[in-house]
């Protein structure tokens, strides 16, 4: 699997032991017209989660979101009360809250889980971002109290269906050659 | 001086040796009973001993005795009529024979103690004596004229044409007139010599006892002189006032002091606060002790002025009246107009203390509470009479300068200072004023319902007062129970429908409309299309049955809603079964959804049997005396069946929040309404206040109007008013025309409101919002998904959410209170209740 971890992480919490919330995509690159697929992922929580909020940031004019679907790190083997809407903006806001009693009904969460997944389709070229709003997305224990968190944006690069990309050993060749050269001199 | 010596009670001027006899016998339709009695001598015959008996249904024992008083002019009449009798028979009727006399198949004698004066039928006979015209029932009975003395045999076999003539029945042009060709009857012993008046000073008797201790003068028939002060003179009495000087008082409070000087057609005037000597005979005129003159009265100049005897209301005793009768009295408190039913008709107003109560809407029926209040209500009333002659006086005296629809008197208003002299007629006492009443507006018009407009649906109670709108094309008049004509129609049809807008009410339960169906041209649809047009909209609509009318009665109940907040529910139903299938009306019932809301109501109309007694009130439904007259039975029956219907869930929805609201004839604490009280609904209004009557009978106000309430919907009032647009208002308001000049119909009539009806309307404000139940974030009764979605969203929006949200009460509103919301849930997992 050529998983492409994001690597911009932006701390915003004092807490050291706060959560991460990370866009993961299937590629590093896209062309127009490609699905783009990405989890919405928590890692580095210190105790077992009751649910979280989010709303989703994108252009939908770059990329267009086709398909979306929970996650089910709350659910309790009978399912969890997700729900969804649209802000007066437009962008998606997301919430999925356990029902369970326990929090070992809820082990399938381990130390990371999906909290959702999404389809979007690359309408145009160009770097695009993945975020969340802060102001409308969190984390909550199972105890019912908020989890601090740090929230990773996601850079997504789509190129032109004209363009052809370098191959990375080509790459690798060029910058051979230019080193030698540069040692000629 | 020379009549010094002269026996000033004088011996009565004949022994009565002749006889009365019946003239005229009416045994007409309903309560057209009516005899006429003549006297055929050349002198007048007391009535005292006398007596009308009746032997019902071939009874051998007597079943009726009317002990009579009065007298009988020479060759002049004497009419005893029923108490409900034609108008025509009442205009002329000079004493009350009650009601329920005879029905043409009973005996009927005129006695004297145990001595037959005259005798129609057989004692212990059941038949109607006669045939054809001339029979004792269905017809009126006219002696011959040359008859001139009773059959006073109660064997002999009753065969009416040989001494009555007959007329066919309800024939009443005979009555008060008795054409004699018979020989007059001898009187009796020689006149006594006349008796001259005499001299100011000289013997007389005092008035005090000309009047006696009891309701009879002892000196009945004789004739007398008095002395004494007039205290008030009235030209349509064709008589004065004349009052004992304080210094011949006999200090005995059961004796009068005042008495009535009739004039007997003898010339002369009085002043007031002249001293007067005056000869006359003692009369008990419609049991009034009155001296008729035999001669002019003589002035013996000014005299000292006669202080009123103050008087306070409640009276000890309604005896009291009569130890007034005649006297100049003042009220020392502010008295209130309790009754002006007859303001219009005969110029007169009921007074009392303060408005008098429907014993039975404050206290349940038959309790000592009750009992009492009973008790004193009669002796807490006096009328105010407007000493004019005659009915339906075109100038009408009360409120001064004069009544108008501008200018009205409504009960509760006050008077204070009433000064006046008490007498009798019409058998009632009175107050006849000698000086201008001036009345204080105590109970002023309000436009409009008075609610705290806490809530956001109005649901209102009406009694549109026999409703109907002939064929719904103009004609069709007149109608079997209402406007008479076109013109009353449109009269009646404007106060109705500026009552019904002004209410602004969302539901609203007709009683007495017309039970025409539910067609254009029927009585709810016209009214319904008359009340949006004045409004300018059609925001409303009326509830409508699949049948051509609602149970058997010319009247019925309906129910209208604006379209605009409402919408019906359920299936409109009505029971027409058992109670309701013949005199308490189908109780029409649906359940409605308030539009912004969604939250349901179910609201019951419902008639129940009036308490007219009429002729079939037997048994249990006959007036058992306790206050709640005739019918009870059947109404407590029509109550214990509306609670079983209303348990079948009529509409087809089962709705916790239910009104039932109408005319159930029951004052709020009779039994019907305490049987619906203990089957758990609640009175939206509160009986024991004043303001909270709907309805003035006979000068008692009370409410035969209600809106009852389950407990859901108790739980939703905000607050509940009587309109008290009607029932304090005068009678002759109304659209109706009968007897008003053609000023009077202009005078006396508004298209506002006041009198569109007889009843007031029940308001009722509701909040079908209000009733929050934490985390019914919808209000539809239910906490599932749909509440968590809600309150997702409302956090979402990052609008201020107050602490009702906080439910996991922490202080705070955020998504934290999202489990503690679907800890709420009423089902597991927040599933949907559809």
């Amino acid at each position: 699997m050529k998983a492409f971890i994001a690597t911009l992480i932006l701390l915003f919490s004092s807490c050291s032991q706060a959560a991460l919330i990370r866009f993961e995509a299937d590629k590093s690159q896209y062309y127009t017209g490609d699905t783009i697929k990405v989890n919405l992922i928590v890692s580095q929580f210190s105790s077992v989660l009751g649910g979280f909020f989010a709303e989703l940031l994108h252009n939908p004019l770059q990329l267009a979101l086709q398909n979306w679907q929970f996650g089910t790190g709350f659910d309790d083997g009978l399912g969890s009360m997700q729900d969804w809407g649209y802000t007066a903006q437009g962008t998606l806001a997301l919430s999925d809250y356990t029902f369970a009693t326990d929090e070992a009904q809820l082990s399938q969460q381990g130390d990371s889980f999906v909290l959702a997944s999404f389809d979007f389709e690359a309408l145009t070229a160009g770097n695009f971002w993945l975020d969340l709003n802060s102001n409308n997305s969190g984390l909550l224990s199972f105890d019912n109290d908020f989890v601090s968190y740090t929230n990773a944006p996601l850079n997504i690069s789509v190129l032109a269906p004209a363009q052809i990309p370098v191959p990375a050993t080509a790459m690798l060749l060029l910058a051979g050659l230019a080193l030698l050269r540069t040692r000629r001199h | 001086m020379k009549y010094k010596l002269l026996p000033l009670v004088l011996l009565p001027l004949f022994q009565v040796q002749a006889e009365l006899f019946i003239s005229e016998y009416i045994e007409g339709s309903g309560h057209n009973k009516a005899i006429e009695l003549y006297n055929p001598t050349s002198q007048p015959i007391s009535l005292q001993g006398y007596q009308l008996k009746t032997w019902s249904n071939g009874s051998a024992t007597v079943s009726r005795t009317l002990a009579l008083s009065g007298v009988v002019q020479p060759f002049d009449t004497f009419v005893l009529a029923d108490d409900q009798a034609h108008a025509a028979v009442l205009a002329v009727r000079q004493y009350s024979m009650g009601t329920n006399n005879y029905n043409g198949d009973d005996a009927v004698a005129l006695t004297r103690g145990e001595q037959f004066i005259d005798v129609i039928g057989r004692i212990g006979e059941q038949q109607v004596w006669g045939s054809g015209d001339i029979q004792t029932q269905n017809r009126t009975l006219v002696r011959k004229p040359g008859v001139n003395q009773g059959d006073t045999n109660p064997d002999d076999n009753f065969i009416p044409s040989e001494q009555w003539l007959g007329y066919p029945q309800d024939t009443f042009a005979y009555l008060g007139n008795h054409q004699f060709t018979g020989s007059p009857v001898d009187p009796g012993e020689p006149e006594q010599p006349p008796v001259t008046v005499g001299q100011c000073g000289e013997e007389k008797t005092y008035i005090h006892t000309v009047q006696g201790d009891s309701d009879s003068s002892p000196l009945l028939g004789q004739t007398v002189i008095i002395e004494g002060v007039v205290t008030a003179v009235f030209a349509d009495l064709d008589g004065y006032f004349v009052q004992e000087s304080a210094v011949d008082h006999d200090n005995d409070p059961a004796t009068s002091e005042g008495i009535f000087v009739y004039r007997n057609n003898i010339t002369g005037s009085v002043n007031t606060g002249n001293r007067v000597r005056i000869a006359g005979t003692v009369d008990e005129y419609y049991t009034r002790t009155q001296l008729r003159k035999t001669e002019p009265a003589v002035d013996c100049g000014p005299a000292e002025l006669i202080t009123p005897v103050a008087v306070t209301l409640p009276v000890s005793s309604t005896g009291r009246w009569e130890q007034l009768e005649g006297m100049l009295v003042q009220f020392s408190q502010s008295l209130s107009v309790t009754d002006n039913y007859n303001l219009g008709r005969y110029g007169e107003v009921t007074l009392a203390g303060q408005p008098l109560r429907v014993p039975t809407d404050v206290y349940p029926a038959g309790s000592a509470a009750a009992i009492a209040l009973a008790d004193e209500n009669r002796r807490n009333r006096i009328v105010l009479d407007d000493v004019i002659s005659g009915q339906n006086p075109a100038h009408v005296r009360f409120p001064n300068p004069g009544l108008s629809f501008s200018n009205t008197l409504r009960t509760g208003d006050q008077v204070s200072q009433l000064t006046g002299i008490i007498d009798y007629s019409f058998n009632l006492y009175r107050i006849l004023p000698v000086t201008e009443p001036e009345f204080t507006t105590i109970n002023p018009r309000i436009p409009e319902p008075q609610l705290a407009h806490q809530g956001n649906i109005r649901v209102a109670s009406f009694n549109v007062l026999n409703y109907f709108n002939g064929d719904g094309n103009g004609g069709g008049f007149p109608t079997a129970r209402g406007a008479k004509t076109a013109f009353e129609f449109e009269r009646q049809s404007a106060k109705i429908v500026n009552a019904l807008a002004a209410m602004n009410a969302d539901i609203i339960g007709l009683i007495e409309i017309e039970n025409d169906g539910f067609g254009e041209h029927s009585a709810i649809a016209e009214l319904t299309s008359r009340l949006n047009n004045t409004l300018g909209t059609d925001k409303y609509q009326y509830v409508a049955l699949p049948l051509a009318g609602i149970g058997t009665d010319a009247i019925t109940n309906g129910l209208i809603y604006n379209s605009q907040t409402i919408s019906e529910a359920g299936t409109a139903a009505m029971i027409d079964s058992g109670a309701f299938s013949y005199g308490s009306r189908p109780t029409l019932i649906q359940t409605f959804t308030a539009l912004d809301s969604e939250q349901r109501l179910t609201v019951a109309v419902n008639h129940f049997r009036s308490k007219s007694c009429g002729s079939s009130a037997t048994g249990a439904n006959a007036d058992q005396g306790d206050g709640q007259s005739c019918w009870n039975a059947q109404r407590m029956q029509a109550a214990e069946q509306l609670l079983d219907w209303l348990q079948t869930s009529p509409t087809g929805i089962t709705e916790a929040k239910q009104i039932l609201l109408g005319d159930f004839n029951a004052y709020s604490q009779e039994d019907p309404m305490q049987l619906l009280y203990q089957a758990g609904f609640s009175n939206a209004l509160n009986s024991a206040e004043a303001q909270n009557t709907s309805y003035v009978y006979q000068g008692e106000a009370g409410s035969l109007d209600h809106a009852l309430l389950s407990a859901g919907a108790a739980a939703v009032v905000t607050d509940a008013t009587v309109w008290q647009i009607n029932s304090p208002e005068p009678f002759i308001f109304e659209y109706g025309t009968d007897y008003k000049s053609t000023e009077q119909i202009t005078t006396f009539y508004s298209e506002a409101p006041y009198r569109s009806s007889d009843h007031d309307p029940i308001i009722l404000e509701l909040s079908l919002t209000a009733a929050y139940r934490p985390g019914d974030l919808n209000q539809d009764g239910v906490i599932d998904t749909r509440d968590v979605s809600l309150f997702n969203q409302l956090l979402l929006q990052q609008q201020p959410l107050d602490s009702r949200y906080d439910f996991n009460q922490d202080g705070t509103t955020d998504q934290r209170d999202v489990r503690a919301l679907m800890a709420l849930c009423d089902l597991p997992r927040c599933e949907i209740i559809q």
